[in-house]
């Protein structure tokens, strides 16, 4: 047998293109849009129920929030202790979310256990019974959760961040208060879930094996409900100009802080967004990245360091975020700053961008993986609008993007004199 | 139910292969049979930080994570006080230059001192984020060495104190490279759209030259039977109450053990779960309370653990989690509630099975421990456990004299 050659790399595999397995598009009962996506060998499904209105749509504070968390604690006709026992039972587990854009929740349930779960999944979604008691004890235990995320450093540049970027009042700016969340009574949650939870605005993306014979289980449990139509007044919140520049958060003894940089940006559906999801990557996007190798690798100023570009439906931010020694966050305020004018002082080598080329096309095949990716893929262009046209748009974008496109993109939007800057802890 | 095939090479590394054709990713999990019990009681977060020596190159390979970049690889590690885990995934036609990359720093790490300083650092600020710089961050710092006081599971996979990880040389990551990091000591299992027949003849090309350790056998203190139970009392600044009671159990995998397994499943899986209802629902005494097991290889806790409603006296919280562990032993877990910890775990089971990179790495975990078939019988031990054999486990665990209790005070 010859000697192996270790100092040479296994000749490269270049990437190969993949169809996309697409969802097929269904209509339930009272008119409501499913969409189904089947893979994986394993018997199990997620089924997500989206409502498409969020704290954008909320006209009392954490009103969308609160609704959601309160679905699970009781319904008109039963106690939030008969459903947790009926769905543990089961072994059936569900997922809630509440953004500022959309909010609903995921069923995870094994599909043997499918039509014993729905009817109880769909009462606690189009029938919460919004409990007194019950909120109490939820306020109580959110304020303390509260109180103990404000001690992280983590915690509070972000909130200081966020506040910054679009503004405390805006709805993807506002950060949860403790009297806000004393204020919200059970008649303005039953109030918002008449207006959103509607049989009108509800969309339904099933995942796994044998989706498709969820339909008939859906069709049955929704036939037993009377359809509902949707109250969303258009509201309109204005984006306050960010003022760029510093903010300190104090925090006394702290051994770290954290450090927040960003500003409002473009998104998922400007044509310039998938070249700069690039440009992020290169800067701080993954293990790689300058930021990481700056202020990670080569100076050891912190555990780790990310940026990233995140696009809500009528809004986005860009933000840079890391936790570093006490002692050295002046210098890696500095650091990143330099990355950041280095971008945009010259045009990046085309060694580094293959590089950042392969690892985006390698990542790209496992965000197709399974069928719960697969659904997730689709749900992150369906709500913007977008099709799956974008994909096609993003490899391409991926596969060809060049150094002196990524340097105009630097130039347009990373001017770092642009940025809020918060350190939290000193 | 999950198949596998397996090889063992002449230089004792074990080789699993599962094949899924469901996916057009590979996923490359080798696991070390090392990990922070193995450190000495003066140079504790060792095995952590070798993790991350591991990633600043290799004798023929100066940067790990360019090259695995390259090929669209995501990868990372973990240390625990048991193992070391190192896992890439990658699009499954690269999966040659996984194996390129694992069997050259398995072959022969880099030993620099520039990266041993740089991660030194980097270690040290995990240790102050994870740790030091999060409210109740330090409880397992204090938990473990009032639970134990002999086995090395008295410290934290970090370590007890920064200055342990300062003071670590290259003369010790040289000798832990060579006394553990060796085929001998180490699991391979590869997922993916493979032949195993292709899997074990690419594991015998890159790690077959590879020299075996002969390390000798473990040989760890026992911890002695707990006579007298342990109370600790932290006034920190944090602003809530927390309460930790740690109970000894059996090792993962040994007679009793997925009886206490299923314990804290009934006190505190779901929402239906005795702990939360009672507790945080009906007498409103926590805001969060769990039970865990911390699962190990040799015996480990069995944890109880809640946020105070304030207001609420550390004694009445305790004496209510108390109540409940008694009502284990006193009273037998209706069959109904027994069927549905096992539906629970069940489901669990089935959804851990769609993602292969648990699937490689429960497979090496068992086969590391001399059982690879424990991933496809492990849940029949669960599925023959009777109301009576729950009730003889809480018995023998939850006695007063056998329990180590941190109050975490909020500073008035």
């Amino acid at each position: 047998m010859p000697k192996l050659n270790r100092q040479q790399s296994p000749p490269a595999a270049a990437f190969e293109a993949f169809e996309i397995a697409q969802v097929r598009a269904h209509r339930l009962e009272h008119n409501i849009p499913a969409y189904t996506l089947e893979a994986g060998e394993q018997a199990v499904l997620r089924i997500d129920f989206v409502v498409g209105s969020g704290s954008w749509d909320e006209e009392v504070r954490l009103a969308a929030s609160l609704t959601n968390r309160m679905l699970q604690e009781g319904t008109r006709m039963r106690s939030g202790r008969e459903i947790a026992e009926q769905l543990d039972y089961y072994g059936a587990y569900l997922q809630y979310e509440a953004g500022a854009d959309r909010c609903g929740m995921s069923l995870y349930t094994l599909h043997k256990h499918l039509d014993a779960v729905l009817p109880t999944v769909l009462e606690l979604l189009f029938q919460p019974g919004f409990p007194l008691a019950e909120l109490e004890i939820t306020v109580r235990n959110h304020l303390q959760q509260l109180e103990v995320d404000a001690q992280k450093v983590s915690s509070m540049a972000r909130r200081q961040f966020m506040k910054a970027v679009f503004g405390e009042e805006h709805p993807y700016g506002y950060q949860t208060l403790a009297e806000d969340l004393k204020a919200v009574r059970p008649d303005q949650l039953a109030r918002f879930h008449k207006r959103h939870y509607t049989t009108d605005n509800v969309t339904i993306v099933i995942a796994g094996w044998r989706p498709e014979a969820a339909l008939e289980s859906l069709n049955k449990a929704l036939g037993q409900l009377s359809a509902c139509e949707s109250n969303k007044s258009l509201r309109e919140h204005p984006v306050l100009t960010t003022v760029p520049g510093r903010i300190e958060v104090p925090k006394a003894g702290a051994l770290q802080h954290a450090l927040r940089l960003g500003k409002p940006m473009i998104g998922k559906t400007d044509p310039d967004y998938v070249g700069l999801k690039v440009l992020n990557t290169l800067l701080g996007g993954y293990f790689g990245s300058r930021l990481m190798s700056n202020l990670r690798e080569d100076k050891g100023y912190t555990y780790g360091v990310g940026s990233a570009v995140m696009s809500y439906e009528r809004g986005a931010f860009f933000t840079i975020a890391t936790e570093v020694g006490a002692d050295v966050s002046e210098a890696a305020m500095a650091e990143i700053i330099k990355e950041v004018s280095l971008l945009r002082a010259e045009p990046v080598g085309q060694d580094e961008l293959d590089a950042v080329r392969s690892y985006l096309q390698g990542v790209y095949l496992s965000n197709f993986d399974g069928a719960f990716a697969l659904a997730d893929r689709f749900k992150d262009v369906h709500f913007f609008g977008l099709d799956y046209s974008y994909y096609d748009h993003y490899i391409s974008t991926v596969q060809n993007i060049t150094p002196e496109a990524l340097h105009v993109l630097a130039q347009k939007y990373l001017d770092p004199t642009s940025f809020i800057a918060v350190r939290a802890g000193s | 139910m999950i198949t596998y095939q397996k090889h063992t090479l002449s230089n004792g590394l074990r080789v699993v292969a599962h094949q899924n054709y469901d996916t057009q990713l590979g996923t490359f999990n080798l696991m070390y049979d090392v990990g922070a019990r193995d450190e000495q009681a003066d140079k504790t977060g060792f095995a952590h930080l070798f993790e991350h020596l591991m990633f600043g190159g290799s004798v023929n390979i100066a940067e790990y994570d360019a090259v695995a970049q390259r090929i669209g690889a995501e990868n990372n590690a973990f240390t625990n006080n048991d193992i070391t885990n190192y896992y890439l995934t990658f699009p499954a036609n690269q999966l040659e230059t996984a194996f390129w990359l694992e069997s050259d720093r398995m072959l022969q790490l880099d030993f620099s001192d520039r990266s041993l300083e740089v991660q030194r650092a980097v270690v040290i600020e995990e240790f102050k984020q994870r740790y030091l710089n999060q409210p109740y961050g330090d409880v397992w710092l204090k938990l473990r060495p009032l639970a134990y006081t002999k086995h090395p599971y008295l410290w934290a996979t970090i370590g007890k104190e920064l200055s342990h990880i300062e003071n670590a040389t290259l003369e010790d990551v040289k000798a832990f490279f060579y006394t553990h990091y060796r085929p001998d000591n180490a699991v391979l299992c590869v997922s993916g759209p493979f032949e195993p027949a292709h899997i074990f003849a690419l594991t015998e090309k890159w790690f077959g030259e590879i020299p075996a350790s002969g390390r000798p056998a473990r040989k760890l203190p026992v911890e002695p039977e707990q006579l007298v139970q342990r109370r600790e009392i932290v006034q920190a600044d944090v602003p809530v109450d927390a309460l930790y009671i740690a109970f000894h159990m059996p090792a993962k995998g040994k007679p009793g053990y997925h009886a206490t397994d299923m314990l804290t499943d009934v006190l505190s899986r779901g929402k239906s779960s005795r702990l939360y209802r009672r507790l945080v629902k009906e007498q409103g005494l926590f805001s969060q309370v769990n039970a865990y097991i911390t699962g190990e290889q040799d015996p480990g806790l069995l944890l109880v653990s809640g946020q105070l409603v304030r207001g609420v006296t550390m004694a009445d919280a305790e004496a209510a989690i108390w109540t409940e562990l008694q009502r284990l032993q006193n009273e037998l877990v209706p069959q109904e509630e027994l069927q549905k910890n096992l539906n629970q775990i069940e489901a669990s089971l089935v959804f851990s099975e769609t993602q292969g990179l648990n699937v490689a790495m429960n497979l090496a975990y068992y086969t590391l421990q001399g059982d690879t078939e424990a991933i496809n019988s492990d849940f029949e031990h669960y599925r023959v456990l009777t109301p009576k054999d729950l009730q003889a486990q809480a018995q023998f665990l939850f006695q007063p004299h056998k329990a180590s209790i941190l109050e975490y005070h909020a500073q008035a």
